[in-house]
């Protein structure tokens, strides 16, 4: 093999490097995505025990808070800097992550309470205790600025520990993903 | 080659996972977890965890609650 043929090849291994550099980047198997845009409390309890449960078998977990999920991260209601119709949605809002409804037969109240004891009786971990269990495990929650934008909700109005991003952040963090969820 | 028990019994998903997660980080290679658990769907999760993690499941004991050995190879 001749020196120019060498050089050649080379620089099409150094290329081919490149190359799988950009893929091992953009692909990452071991990461799940979930999307929250609910505060219903059945919905947001199976997001957030897939959530523990992903993390807990070693992968890089992250949940986009968005809409009406931005709720859970609720650490008090605040009223101040907020029109009268933002006002009014924190007035309705359940301040407590425990005290959000159920999607299904919350009937005024009554049938989350039936489901609050099915779950003591049954031992079922609280979403409170999910949402704690979770950031210990080091999941990442992501708050959707738009939608604190939108309501108005300060950062002072959520718990610590998050990150705040748009559409595009979640987008990056879904394509890399192996598995992600809209719930 | 030490064994370290865990004891599961009343967890329900996704507790049994989360707490064998926990305990694994203190094993040493070679050392086994002993868990017990009686939660409906806890011996497929293993499995699952085991594959997942590429770790290893020594025995498998059924009865009233389940027992599962696993040995940390990697």
């Amino acid at each position: 093999m001749s020196n120019h043929e060498i050089e050649l090849l080379k620089k099409e291994i150094n290329q081919l490097k490149q190359k799988v550099e950009i893929l091992e980047d953009n692909q990452d198997d071991n990461s799940v995505v979930l999307i929250l845009a609910t505060n219903d409390y059945d919905k947001a309890m199976s997001a957030m025990t897939l959530a523990t449960g992903a993390a807990a078998m070693g992968m890089k977990v992250t949940v986009f808070f968005t809409f009406w999920g931005i709720n859970l991260l609720k650490k008090e209601n605040r009223y101040k800097n907020k029109n009268l119709v933002q006002k009014g949605m924190t007035m309705m809002m359940p301040e407590k992550v425990e005290r959000n409804p159920l999607s299904k037969f919350q009937m005024l109240g009554m049938g989350k309470l039936g489901m609050k004891y099915l779950m003591r009786k049954k031992d079922i971990c609280t979403l409170a205790d999910l949402m704690q269990l979770s950031q210990e495990l080091e999941v990442a929650f992501f708050a959707c600025e738009m939608t604190m934008n939108l309501m108005g909700i300060s950062r002072e109005e959520l718990i610590e520990n998050l990150t705040y991003c748009g559409a595009a952040e979640c987008l990056d963090n879904a394509s890399k993903a192996s598995i992600s969820y809209f719930i | 080659m030490s064994e370290t028990y865990l004891d599961c019994k009343g967890l329900n998903c996704p507790m049994p996972i989360v707490e064998i997660g926990r305990a694994f980080r203190g094993l040493e290679m070679g050392d086994c977890l002993r868990v017990e658990a009686d939660a409906p769907a806890f011996l497929i999760d293993v499995e699952a965890w085991v594959r997942k993690m590429k770790q290893k499941i020594v025995s498998v004991e059924k009865g009233p609650t389940t027992v599962v050995i696993i040995e940390k190879i990697s």
